[in-house]
């Protein structure tokens, strides 16, 4: 079986599959678009079935030169290369999957609103960008793929045209493609010095370390994509897009592209001297710990998730910062355990929206009556993410605790159980506001079957992988293995005292 | 009998035969004005191809014919005859409709056709004097067809115009006598062998002198700031496709390609000329894109935004590191496009709502759904969004900073990229997004010939960006191998 043309499929079907989206609507099949932008994400997912044997049992394929694009032009080689490592193989899993359960839960969602041919159009465009971006090699496609994700991003939040959030929507591009530009010029310092751009091959950048400047520009990137504080502002203001956008945005692609980046060019690849380490996690500490103290005081439901996110990729940062075994599991496993409980939390919130026609949340209460299964996933999903066993987020939080005490920053690992405290705080609160207590609101309903059914499947799933941790922790296990063989022993900073 | 004496030939004869054919009919005149372009396309595209010789043209022995013009095509002049005969072409199609509301068509095709001309003659002669001629040619034709409304402003801006230009030519003029009193010929290629051959200490004083009225004069056509006084007047208050041919074609042609074909080709490369074409590239980058930001007027917006993607030429072929120039070149091609585009789409605006302040616009995106959709493509070009083209240039000239050591002018390009998407982004939320304005409840989207036009420019941005390499392979690598440090 040729895994690179197979993953070649898993990017092209959804990436060039959704130029037929807009074809589709303008000839007249504008009600069908739903189904193809489905068929399309789904296929792709299905597609990456195929790569978990690999993932779990292979060596990394890979080939750096998979498309020679500019080869050797002038000494400025940028190739197209794929590389399938169980880093890979689990985030495209992951990401297709919650990506396939939006666009469903989307047929519904999205059901006679205006432009709904460039709903899906973009979806899907989104969902083929992060499945190229998470098999890319070359830190110029890493790049590109990320920009077709930010313009995806753009069009998405401003769907709805108000002015007040067509400006929300022009703030999130600018500043995500401003610190993405800084990247690419980190990206060039690189190349001045190393002269590639290839993660792995022959000239690969693997175990070379860079320099302060270049790492503070890529960092700009990979903070202002994934919402770290202090670049994090537009994403609580993303919260004006339809409540599956957000989802996804939050859930399944966007915030988790800087998590990926971060992984994939500086746990699998470039080096970053020993003493920088401690100012990412100290970003990542005050992001996760700052956004948890925020979340506690917003009363508008998607503003308080946004901020929970901000604060739950903090934690995941932590965890991958932490350079040691089990922080890097912890991290792997909180990509999904978080994308599946938030995907539910704001599909929930769009179930609410749709149903109480408010975001905030002192003009709901007593909502447990009219929607009982959107009740018990959304304590479900909250109660994953604060970190109650045996649901999966319990375990992600636990490694990522857990590895950074083996990571010797006990200080962090305290502020890092008391934000989890916190966690559970701001969780329990949204979710006595909405859904106990007294009703304040007109009349409402549980939301449509397709909705609802999504919902629980999310939160089904949430308990199945805390549940059966086998799995996915076999491919993080695996994953942090790559890393450790690909990584100098001399430079695991975790394992010396 | 194909030789690339036709560029100007058949042009020539379009422009002759349009007053009888506007009296035929008036589809007449918009059917031969679009198959002289068609025909100029496949001429160019068949110069890239090799289908058309690119030799010199009279051939062989001349010494009889002295005083003829001699044509010849390099790479070079390939690059930017597929430049202006491509827009050109889009301007007539859309024209075609645009001209409905504004009457006169055969002295707009006549015009145009010959502005078109000079452009190809500027690109094609192989000696300055010539240039200097052809691009009086295409100046004056654009004189007329900025104030060929007769409205005030029009007629004030191209007087405008016409007196700075006269200025820079006056010193193009100079600077070529120089020249001629020095080395004795005006051809490429005998100034290029003399300035070469006996480096005398006295040629540094000629560089200095003739290069200083050289980047002046032409630094003007090029509206490089600080000569850039001219243009937010004269290309917003020109009819649509004028301004987009203005934009995207004469500026290059008649600056930016005279200032290549004499730094680059004819003179050899100093690091001095390099500091000014930076210093140039980077004023012009920075406060062309800072003043766009303030503009309400979405054509002086975009009139400015042309005066900061120059800049970005200049920074390109100023850095002289191989990448940078290729990637100024391709940036030349780029910009072509979707700045036409991003004006022609204006011209749309205005032809149905008949404003340019963009403070009266809002919502004209399910109106006018295509003007749209390609103003979103031309947006993401300009900006530097993969995988449209203008990312693929603005890399190159950014690596190719990084290589040769510019890191600061490295980051500003980078950050004027991100203010760049900033102003257009204004563009597409006051007159796209946002709010129907009551007043344009009935207004409709623009004729169909206007709507193709833009729509093969919009698909021309994309598909340079993803089929950049043999866009590369083909077209800009050869022509940046024939200049000073292109190889």
């Amino acid at each position: 079986m040729d895994y690179l043309s197979h993953v070649m499929w898993i990017i092209a079907i959804p990436l060039l599959g959704s130029l037929l989206i807009p074809v589709l609507g303008w000839i007249g099949g504008k009600k069908y678009t739903g189904w193809l932008a489905v068929a399309l994400i789904a296929t792709a997912h299905i597609l990456t079935w195929g790569l978990i044997h690999q993932g779990l049992t292979g060596e990394p394929v890979s080939d750096p030169t998979f498309i020679t694009f500019m080869d050797s032009w002038k000494g400025c080689a940028i190739h197209f290369g794929l590389n399938i490592d169980a880093l890979a193989v689990f985030m495209s899993f992951t990401a297709s999957l919650i990506a396939t359960l939006i666009a469903i839960y989307s047929l519904s969602y999205i059901e006679h609103e205006e432009h709904e041919p460039e709903y899906y159009f973009i979806v899907t465009l989104f969902v083929g960008a992060m499945m190229g971006l998470v098999f890319s090699t070359s830190l110029i496609f890493i790049y590109l793929f990320w920009e077709i994700s930010a313009l995806a991003c753009w069009r998405l939040i401003g769907y709805f045209r108000e002015p007040e959030y067509i400006w929300k929507a022009d703030k999130a591009f600018l500043l995500t493609f401003a610190g993405a530009v800084l990247m690419l010029l980190g990206f060039g310092l690189v190349f001045a010095q190393y002269g590639s751009f290839d993660l792995v091959g022959p000239d690969s950048l693997a175990g070379k370390p860079i320099g302060a400047v270049a790492l503070a520009l890529i960092m700009a990137g990979i903070f202002s994509k994934s919402a770290t504080v202090p670049l994090h502002t537009w994403l609580p203001d993303a919260g004006v897009a339809p409540s599956t956008i957000t989802s996804l945005l939050h859930a399944a692609i966007l915030v988790k592209i800087g998590l990926y980046g971060f992984a994939r060019m500086f746990l699998n690849g470039m080096v970053i001297p020993q003493s920088y380490w401690v100012w990412i996690l100290g970003f990542a500490m005050a992001s996760a710990f700052i956004s948890a103290c925020a979340a506690l005081m917003e009363t508008n439901i998607k503003r308080l998730l946004a901020y929970s996110t901000v604060s739950q990729i903090g934690y995941t940062f932590l965890g991958l910062a932490a350079v040691s075994k089990w922080g890097y599991i912890g991290a792997i496993l909180y990509i999904m355990a978080h994308g599946l409980a938030k995907g539910g939390l704001f599909l929930c919130a769009g179930i609410i929206e749709h149903g109480t026609h408010t975001k905030d949340m002192t003009k709901m209460g007593g909502l447990i009556k009219k929607m009982p299964i959107t009740a018990i996933v959304y304590v479900t999903c909250a109660l994953s993410i604060a970190g109650l066993p045996p649901l999966a987020g319990f375990f992600a939080k636990d490694f990522v605790i857990t590895g950074l005490f083996e990571g010797h920053h006990p200080l962090v690992g305290t502020m890092a159980i008391l934000t989890a405290i916190l966690t559970l705080l701001y969780m329990l609160k949204s979710f006595h506001v909405i859904f106990l207590g007294q009703s304040r609101g007109e009349a409402h309903h549980e939301g449509s079957p397709v909705m609802v059914g999504v919902v629980v499947v999310l939160a089904v799933l949430t308990l199945a992988a805390g549940l059966g941790l086998q799995f996915p922790w076999n491919l993080a296990h695996k994953a942090n293995e790559q890393r450790e063989a690909l990584v100098p022993k001399t430079i695991q900073i975790s394992t010396q005292p | 009998m194909l030789n690339i004496s036709s560029f100007f030939i058949i042009p020539l004869v379009a422009a002759l035969l349009m007053p009888f054919a506007s009296k035929l009919h008036k589809r007449a005149a918009d059917a031969l004005a679009v198959l002289t372009g068609l025909v100029l396309v496949a001429l160019s595209v068949g110069l890239v191809m090799g289908w058309v010789p690119q030799g010199d043209y009279p051939a062989g022995d001349v010494n009889a014919l002295a005083s003829a013009v001699k044509l010849h095509a390099d790479e070079l002049s390939i690059l930017f005859l597929l430049v202006i005969n491509s827009i050109g072409l889009a301007c007539l199609i859309y024209s075609t409709a645009y001209l409905d509301h504004l009457g006169g068509r055969a002295k707009f095709y006549g015009l145009f056709l010959i502005l078109m001309l000079g452009l190809n003659g500027v690109v094609l002669v192989k000696d300055l004097f010539s240039l200097y001629v052809y691009l009086e040619v295409a100046s004056i034709a654009s004189y007329i067809l900025v104030a060929f409304t007769l409205q005030f402003d029009g007629i004030e801006s191209a007087l405008k115009y016409l007196l700075l230009s006269v200025a820079g030519t006056a010193m193009i003029l100079i600077g070529i006598a120089l020249i001629y009193t020095n080395v004795g010929s005006l051809e490429f290629k005998n100034i290029h062998d003399a300035l070469r051959a006996n480096i005398a200490p006295d040629k540094w004083r000629l560089y200095l002198l003739t290069g200083t009225l050289f980047v002046c004069g032409f630094g003007l056509k090029a509206a490089i700031m600080p000569f850039h006084a001219w243009l937010p007047d004269a290309h917003p208050s020109a009819p649509a496709p004028v301004s987009a041919i203005l934009s995207g074609v004469v500026i290059k042609v008649g600056g930016v390609y005279s200032l290549i074909r004499i730094f680059l080709y004819l003179y050899p490369s100093t690091p001095q000329i390099q500091t000014v074409f930076i210093i140039l590239g980077v004023v012009s980058m920075a406060f062309g894109a800072i003043i766009a930001y303030f503009q309400d007027d979405i054509k002086r917006m975009l009139a400015y935004s042309s005066i900061s993607q120059i800049g970005y030429i200049m920074i390109g072929l100023g850095i002289g590191h191989p990448w940078a120039i290729a990637g100024a070149l391709f940036h030349i091609l780029n910009h072509a496009q979707f700045k036409s585009l991003l004006f022609l789409n204006s011209g749309a605006i205005q032809y149905r709502t008949g404003t340019r302040n963009m403070t009266e616009m809002g919502g004209l995106e399910n109106r006018m759904p295509i003007t749209s959709t390609t103003s979103a493509f031309g947006t993401l070009s300009i900006a530097g969004i993969p995988p449209f083209n203008g990312f693929f240039s603005k890399l190159l000239i950014i690596l190719g900073a990084i290589k040769a050591g510019y890191y600061t002018v490295a980051t500003l390009a980078a950050c004027f990229s991100i203010f760049t998407l900033g102003y257009f982004l204004i563009i597409q939320r006051k007159v796209f997004f946002g709010k129907l304005n009551a007043k344009w409840k009935d207004i409709k989207e623009a004729p169909a010939a206007m709507s193709v036009s833009v729509i093969l420019l919009a698909t021309a941005c994309l598909l340079t960006g993803v089929f950049f390499r043999p866009i590369m392979s083909q077209v800009i690598e050869p022509a940046a191998k024939i200049l000073n440090g292109g190889n």
